[in-house]
């Protein structure tokens, strides 16, 4: 690769660093903890709460994530009664984190429903709460069971972080974009691919180190 | 107790997304309420269109129309903030109010006249088909059957569509979305032609090697760039127009004109 | 009179499972309740440990109502009467149901530890007098899965008596043990319920029964058969 070029692509690299590591932290500290909650709700026994997460599930795993960030930018402003203008920011956020809030919620649900009942039924017999049971007892064993399905939607996020483009954020695969075109080279998709790549080897380390921990007991 | 947990559990879920959407970086959601003295004006762009509006190496925004919109600002006394947007979103992002113009080599069609107000034309441009060095193709009859790339959402486009039997005769028009990658495409040769911008395609080849490309002396007719505004903004159009006019006069642009673009 | 059972019927749906059943328990008893697969014997188990709801009839222990049925009405036991008659009473599940994510000793100081404000140094000390009656004595840093079955029996039989229950149920107790751990089984069982604990054990093994059981319930087709051993 010429000099020039790396000249401009590092500084421009770095810069969308700050998009698209922001865009995949914020949405893995959101989405986690909520899709928590959110498998706990549409498990709920309370039909029409469990159905109304269950289409929002549909609507957020059935359509595009793309979509999903241009209907938050420039179409929920037309929503009757509750439109508002999100700034670019606020859409890209609020459209990630919906949509893997949705993906981790089934994972998590799938998870929760393969713990053995007769765990409860001890727990019950044993006189825990019922909130008591859930943190202490059955989270622990679903995370160990959902650890590789969730580490496989992380990677998958890193990835995802591109959709910005269509907001206008300057990402990581953005900044090779303008490089590219203003010396007309190939050569910084290259350069941004193996970005990618570095990103996504830490994180199979990290990842790999998390199920190493949750190893104690089969 | 079940249901209440349920009810809990929503409003937990509710108040972490207020907080969120109240944490996050808060760029203005800009004009959705037109104020009486407004100073600041956000300026679409797609910041990877040489020579028009991109990135230099060290990343800042350069380019004809940059230079163009900084002498404006100045002579207006406005702000001008530069904001990159997807070009496929162009027009959804002036009608939403989140930019106010258009200006980045757009190109003044009567298919976009409907949707946005144009200022005067500023700057003359052709769409030009261009061709691998070696290729045997001299005119357009004879893409009869090939490849044609085009940026998606862009004038070459409707330039194209506007020949409905060229686009018949040829084998598939393909759309990308920046003409960077649709000139990648045919040094490929996976396209056969390339129509574009004559100001985009005249810089890419100089960067590229000039030996490379041929350029038809056919091409999909002359047109104008403009800047667009929204249909109601007609006091911002006229002041717009006169700042450039003034420029015209002066000399100013003649200058900014010289720096971008070589007159042979 | 520790345990009563008055006129308890359980059905599921259309089927009925068991109907009108009464029989007591009483200190330091040892109670067996036979039947074949399907009789209702374990179902009737889950009803004392509130783990099912009966339709009718009442369950009484020591002195507690979980159940009763008053003008043709089921009044079931409120949350805090639950929480008290739930340390009055264990169960070893056929199974176990040992948390797999905690040692030996988490699982028995989890759930003294979350129903009593009791320092953990006490509640431990408890678990360590159970750990050696059962002879777990090494194994309280160990997780279930290393230990064999009937080593983890015994931990389920050390986490029913944590909080020092006055009945301890049995679900199966045989049903995965060789001669060896069977007979040990047998001297703690005898073990417990000379310490006064009332003990109700459901299972098929009509050998078991013959060796440990001082009261026998029969379950054939809804109804019950109660019969005194000859055991000391």
């Amino acid at each position: 690769m010429e000099s020039k070029v790396l000249e401009m692509l590092i500084p421009m690299t770095l810069e969308g660093l700050k998009t698209t590591l922001s865009v995949f932290a914020i949405t893995i500290m959101a989405s986690l903890p909520l899709s928590v909650a959110v498998a706990k709700i549409r498990m709920s026994k309370n039909k029409l709460i469990s159905t109304l997460i269950g289409i929002y599930i549909y609507i957020m795993r059935g359509t595009p994530l793309l979509l999903q960030l241009m209907f938050i930018f420039f179409g929920f402003y037309y929503v009757p009664y509750i439109g508002y203008a999100f700034s670019r920011n606020q859409a890209i956020f609020i459209a990630f984190i919906l949509n893997y809030t949705a993906y981790f919620a089934e994972i998590f649900r799938g998870g929760i429903n393969s713990i053995d009942f007769g765990q409860y039924e001890a727990s019950q017999v044993l006189g825990l709460s019922k909130s008591h049971t859930f943190m202490k007892i059955i989270l622990p064993q679903v995370i160990k069971n959902v650890l590789p399905s969730i580490g496989n939607e992380v990677i998958t996020l890193v990835k995802d972080t591109s959709l910005v483009y269509i907001l206008g954020a300057s990402d990581i695969l953005k900044a090779a974009k303008s490089v590219s075109n203003a010396y007309s080279a190939f050569s910084p998709y290259i350069f941004i691919g193996l970005v990618y790549l570095a990103i996504t080897a830490v994180l199979t380390k990290v990842l790999n180190k998390i199920e190493d921990k949750y190893n104690y007991y089969r | 107790m079940k249901k209440f947990m349920s009810i809990k559990l929503v409003a937990l879920l509710l108040l972490t997304l207020t907080l969120l959407i109240g944490c996050s970086n808060n760029e203005p959601a800009t004009s959705k309420t037109p104020e009486e003295k407004k100073t600041t004006y956000v300026m679409g762009l797609d910041d990877t269109f040489a020579p028009m509006g991109f990135r230099d190496e060290k990343g800042q925004l350069i380019g004809f129309d940059i230079d163009l919109a900084n002498e404006v600002s100045k002579r207006l006394g406005i702000t001008i903030e530069f904001q990159p947007i997807d070009w496929s979103m162009k027009e959804t992002e002036l009608n939403a109010g989140n930019i106010d113009f258009i200006w980045n080599g757009y190109t003044i069609t009567a298919e976009r006249q409907e949707k946005v107000a144009f200022s005067k034309p500023y700057l003359e441009n052709s769409q030009i088909i261009v061709v691998l060095a070696n290729s045997d193709v001299s005119k357009k009859a004879d893409l009869a059957g090939k490849n044609v790339a085009v940026q998606a959402e862009s004038s070459a486009l409707d330039a194209i569509n506007a020949e409905p039997e060229f686009v018949k005769s040829i084998n598939e028009l393909v759309e990308f979305s920046t003409n960077n990658e649709a000139f990648m495409d045919l040094e490929a040769a996976r396209s056969n032609a390339l129509v574009v911008d004559e100001v985009l395609a005249r810089f890419y080849m100089r960067q590229n090697g000039q030996d490379k490309f041929k350029v038809l002396e056919e091409d999909f007719g002359n047109e104008e760039y403009g800047i667009g505004l929204r249909k109601d903004d007609s006091e911002l159009l006229k002041k717009l127009d006169e700042a450039l006019d003034e420029m015209k006069k002066d000399g100013t642009y003649d200058e900014i004109y010289a720096k971008w673009f070589s007159e042979n | 009179m520790i345990l009563e059972v008055k006129n308890l019927s359980k059905s599921f749906g259309n089927t009925v499972v068991f109907e009108d059943i009464s029989f007591s328990v009483n200190k330091g008893e040892i109670v067996c309740v036979k039947g074949k697969s399907g009789e209702g014997k374990t179902t009737m188990l889950r009803c004392i440990n509130k783990l099912e709801t009966p339709d009718k009839g009442s369950i009484k222990i020591n002195e507690r109502y979980l159940c009763r049925e008053e003008d043709n009405k089921m009044h079931y036991a409120s949350k805090d009467e639950l929480q008290t008659i739930t340390q009055d009473i264990g169960l070893v599940f056929q199974s176990f149901n040992l948390f797999p994510h905690m040692t030996v000793m988490e699982n028995l100081i989890e759930s003294p530890m979350f129903i009593r404000k009791m320092p953990k140094e006490k509640i431990k000390q408890r678990a360590y007098e159970l750990i050696k009656q059962l002879e777990l004595e090494g194994k309280e840093d160990n997780y279930p899965y290393q230990l064999s079955g009937g080593q983890k029996q015994r931990v389920a039989i050390a986490r029913a008596c944590m909080l020092n229950p006055s009945i301890l149920c049995f679900d199966e107790p045989t049903s995965a043990l060789d001669e060896s751990t069977r007979n040990q089984i047998t001297k703690i069982i005898r073990d417990l319920a000379k310490q006064g604990i009332a003990i109700i054990i459901v299972t098929h093994d009509n050998n078991f029964v013959d060796e440990i059981a001082e009261t026998v319930i029969t379950l054939s087709e809804g109804n019950i058969i109660i019969s005194k051993s000859n055991q000391p």
